[in-house]
């Protein structure tokens, strides 16, 4: 392999981990803000307890999406500064107010959130998780603001060989992006309803805490079908837009990878359009126990699926990396050597991938402990005086 | 334009500095500054909102190096090549330690977790030492340089200290607090912080015509002040009240509910 194979390579896994473990921080924040919602009206248990549970696991894995985003941000400039030399003009500048009008608060916002839980005034608390959320789909804007660019270079010009930012307006209403951000958003939902169905139903199964996963199982289905619909509807939109200006895209190397996409997604949309969604009625799905092992069995496809589309996405440019301006060739580092790309290939993948495995070992073991057991917002354990309700005796 | 953006820059990687190298040197010193697991649990359950704070500036200066400063980044980051990987790697491991050391259940993992914050934040320290060095060097010849390599200690000791001082001053531990009133020199958190700043001021210092002449164009300077600017206030803004409401709070906090973290 040369050193245009392994820096290629590094980014295809960074990159990869980066989506799909995103897509899920995504997919589960709007949920959790809406059950947090949900118990700042209502004031049930119940409510609290699908907050907390559900906003643990977010946590765990939300430090996965930190770590492969700052190691891809700084890849750019170590393997490929080619591109922020030729295009760093047009392509910095949503990456920069990604960082700092999303990220920066999305960070500070989650931080007081975990902070503040049972000791700031309810509605405050309340607001910070939906100021997370929303300050995550910004990032989402930005974030694909920047890759459809390197899609369909729009609103730029070149100057002295390199690209000049001409016209923001057409930067921020590129098509790549507009069809991107809601199939890109669906896929997230998707993700996430489909970890919370598979771990509800693996408690039904087992019959434990039914009334609180039954309620679970009713959320996951009903954003499973609203985001698979979603999904596939944006999908349908987005080939005129790519083929209008990547006319091979879709057709050769790539059409294996679609086809196994648009298969998971078209599945898992009509199960849960057709069969999931009826079978909510008098709580048949919770009661067909024979029928949870599939569900459970369900929960990686929307994974496979984001991995496959966002390979699509960016393999099918290939040769090029600002399309039709810079190949990727050109826009690797000048000086970097294959050894060192090796070396930090090396270093990244094994730090990445240990933690990629304890991160899901976590999130499952979270999953299957149930809501008896969280820590986040969990009532402090305290010898004496002996509290009349502790939290695992509400919950069991 | 370009020296307002200048000037943000330069508080953006003080700011970094002053708020990570206070994460940075309470890891470092977590196993002096927490003897038991109990108590150093504690001190990693209270650094963990605040890492959330603290940490973002560093993918704050990635983001501006790539907006302002898109020739410099690639030119910088690829020059610095094996500084930038260890860099990187110390921060994943130091934060998988705070992040996963409650989730295990085991003493085992506790320590393991332990380690990992401390090693993962020494080598935050010794790699910004080995870059700011680099930097103040103007990038030529070894990338360990000797001032890079007298910076290690020097700066070593100024995140323990100031590590110190902010686990005692502002995450309230009581055995920091206890190590700050028999030992005076422990506490010094404000001198460090100038002292730091200082640093990253002087590394920056001879690249600033450097920096001046290959800023973004007008149009995406401009882009950015209207879209970027408003919110760093603002997140400054925010950070300031939090990290204050926060330090008044660990010991309500705590008998209120348990910690993520």
């Amino acid at each position: 392999m040369d050193v245009l194979d392994l820096a290629r390579l590094q980014f295809a896994i960074t990159t990869n981990l980066h989506f799909v473990f995103v897509a899920l921080t995504l997919g589960l924040v709007p949920m959790v803000a809406i059950m947090q919602t949900r118990h700042t009206f209502t004031g049930r248990d119940r409510d609290e307890l699908s907050t907390r549970f559900w906003g643990q696991i977010y946590l765990i894995n939300y430090a996965l999406g930190i770590v492969t985003g700052l190691v891809l941000e700084f890849q750019f400039g170590m393997n490929w500064s080619g591109l922020s030399h030729f295009a760093g003009d047009v392509f910095g500048a949503p990456l920069a107010i990604e960082t700092v009008s999303a990220f920066f608060l999305e960070s500070t916002f989650l931080g007081l959130w975990i902070f503040g839980w049972h000791i700031l005034p309810k509605w405050v608390h309340l607001a910070l998780i939906w100021l997370v959320a929303l300050t995550a789909y910004v990032s989402a804007f930005w974030i694909l603001t920047a890759n459809s660019y390197l899609q369909n270079p729009v609103g730029s010009r070149v100057v002295d060989g390199r690209l000049l930012l001409d016209d923001f307006g057409l930067l921020i209403t590129n098509p790549h992006m507009l069809t991107a951000l809601p199939h890109v958003t669906g896929a997230a939902f998707m993700t996430a309803s489909w970890l919370v169905i598979a771990v509800s139903a693996l408690h039904l199964r087992r019959g434990h805490q039914v009334e609180f996963f039954t309620s679970c199982l009713r959320w996951g289905v009903l954003v499973a079908a609203g985001s698979g619909l979603l999904t596939l509807i944006s999908g349908h939109v987005a080939p005129a837009h790519v083929e209008a200006t990547q006319p091979d895209k879709l057709e050769g190397p790539m059409e294996p990878f679609l086809n196994s996409m648009l298969l998971i997604g078209d599945v898992l949309a009509v199960l849960a359009l057709l069969v999931l969604l009826p079978m909510l009625l008098r709580n048949t799905l919770a009661r067909a126990r024979w029928f949870h092992p599939v569900l459970i069995a369900l929960a990686p496809l929307p994974v496979v699926a984001s991995a496959l589309g966002w390979i699509v996405r960016e393999m099918g440019r290939q040769p090029w990396l600002v399309y039709e301006h810079l190949t990727v060739a050109e826009g690797l580092s000048p000086h970097v050597s294959a050894p060192m790309v090796m070396v930090s290939l090396v270093v990244f993948t094994l730090v990445l991938g240990s933690l990629t495995l304890t991160n899901i070992v976590l999130i499952l073991k979270a999953a299957a402990r149930g809501p008896g057991d969280v820590l986040l917002g969990s009532k402090p354990v305290e010898p004496e005086p002996p509290s009349p309700v502790s939290i695992s005796g509400e919950s069991t | 334009m370009s020296v307002l953006w200048f000037v943000v820059f330069v508080t953006v990687l003080v700011g970094y500095l002053l708020l990570e190298g206070a994460v940075i040197g309470v890891g470092a010193t977590l196993p002096l500054l927490g003897r038991s697991s109990q108590a150093r649990g504690r001190i990693v359950s209270r650094i963990g909102p605040m890492m959330l704070l603290s940490e973002v500036w560093l993918v704050a200066i990635g983001g501006l190096l790539f907006g302002i400063y898109p020739y410099v980044e690639g030119e910088v980051l690829s020059a610095l090549y094996p500084l930038v990987l260890a860099l990187l790697t110390c921060w994943v491991v130091r934060d998988a330690g705070v992040w996963f050391r409650a989730r295990g259940g085991t003493d085992h993992w506790r320590l393991g977790c332990d380690a990992m914050v401390c090693g993962g934040s020494l080598g935050l320290a010794a790699s910004w030492s080995l870059v700011l060095g680099a930097l103040f060097s103007g990038l030529s010849g070894s990338l360990v340089t000797p001032a890079g390599l007298l910076l290690i200690p020097a700066m070593a000791i100024a995140f323990a200290t100031y590590g110190i001082g902010v686990s005692a001053h502002l995450l309230r531990v009581p055995e920091s607090r206890e190590l700050v009133r028999r030992h005076a020199w422990a506490g010094q958190m404000y001198p460090m912080a100038v002292l730091l700043a200082v640093a990253a001021v002087t590394a920056l210092a001879p690249a600033t015509s450097h920096l001046l002449a290959h800023t973004s164009s007008t149009n995406t300077l401009l882009v950015l002040t209207v879209f970027a600017l408003p919110c760093y206030t603002l997140v400054v803004a925010v950070q300031w009240w939090g990290l204050r409401w926060m330090s008044r709070n660990f010991e309500r906090a705590e008998s209120t509910r348990r910690s993520f973290f």
